[in-house]
């Protein structure tokens, strides 16, 4: 355990945040979960589009890919007290089988609607890592905050993380946290897989 | 002469003056939402500070003194931002 803790706080890994954010920012995220370690950092030079890095580790570390990404938004809701949107993934790069490289690439859809009080969002990203990997993994998520915080105040919110990937399927309770250019996410899932993942923009 | 001088005065006083902006945002919902605006408004260099209601969408702007942003240029900020104005008021 105190391993585990050590590497997902010295290894940068990634996330399940929105893939752009407002013109000239920076959004930094990473996801710890039992399919492994992943990194995301992109810069959005408009609302419209990112560019970044984005790259998973498998558990034991000895796989990994890493892709240079762009990712697009496709279309966007802004309503009174609401927000939708869906957006385009994609990313070339290289694979890496322990010293082994090799060619990879992933695309995906990643839609969210999100009120101040309740958020549904859903994901998916084909993965081709040669020696690594070929996936598609689906992520879901349905979640409600009982109340909401200013932005100097964390806001809690209570999310149900459904996900299928390489016929495994996964269910994680999980706790988010808002507050300023921060999130949090602590879970676990049904099976007992401990998760962590964390969101800046700057 | 007391005229001109009342008028002179009350023109340097309106010249002074911090302007607030009410501003009403669709899409609000979040403290990175809050963080976008916050930050994308505060790059204009009229801009003394901002602040963000993400409870109702609510954004205010002071500006500095004696300057002021017109309605297009915050459109493009909250534009720039992701989001979408609904209504600007001025106080």
């Amino acid at each position: 355990m105190y391993r585990y803790f050590l590497l997902i706080l010295c290894f940068p890994t990634c996330i399940f945040a929105r893939p752009v954010s407002y013109a000239d920012s920076w959004t930094l995220t990473q996801r710890n979960d039992s399919f492994g370690h992943t990194f995301s950092l992109h810069y959005s030079p408009t609302p419209y589009y990112s560019l970044g890095v984005y790259g998973q580790s498998k558990p034991s570390f000895k796989k990994s890919w890493c892709t240079a990404t762009c990712n697009v938004l496709l279309k966007r809701w802004n309503l009174p007290s609401a927000q939708a949107n869906i957006f385009f993934l994609s990313g070339v790069g290289v694979s890496n089988d322990r010293g082994k490289m090799g060619g990879c690439a992933q695309c995906g859809l990643s839609a969210d609607y999100e009120t101040r009080r309740v958020l549904v969002a859903y994901e998916n990203r084909a993965v081709y890592a040669k020696h690594v990997e070929k996936s598609i993994h689906h992520i879901g998520r349905v979640g409600f905050s009982p109340y909401v915080a200013s932005f100097e105040s964390w806001q809690p919110w209570m999310i149900a993380q459904f996900e299928y990937k390489n016929s495994n399927t996964l269910l994680t309770p999980l706790l988010r946290v808002y507050r300023n250019n921060w999130l949090l996410e602590f879970g676990c899932s049904i099976k007992g897989n401990v998760l962590f993942n964390w969101i800046v923009t700057f | 002469m007391r005229t001109y001088i009342c008028f002179i005065v009350m023109f340097l006083s309106f010249a002074l003056w911090a302007e607030e902006i009410h501003v009403q945002v669709k899409g609000v919902v979040c403290s990175f939402c809050a963080q976008g605006i916050g930050e994308t408004v505060k790059k204009r260099a009229e801009v003394e500070r901002v602040s963000v209601d993400i409870e109702t969408g609510a954004v205010t702007i002071v500006t500095k003194e004696g300057q002021t942003l017109d309605d297009a240029t915050i459109e493009k900020c909250i534009t720039d931002a992701g989001y979408e104005v609904d209504s600007i008021e001025r106080s």
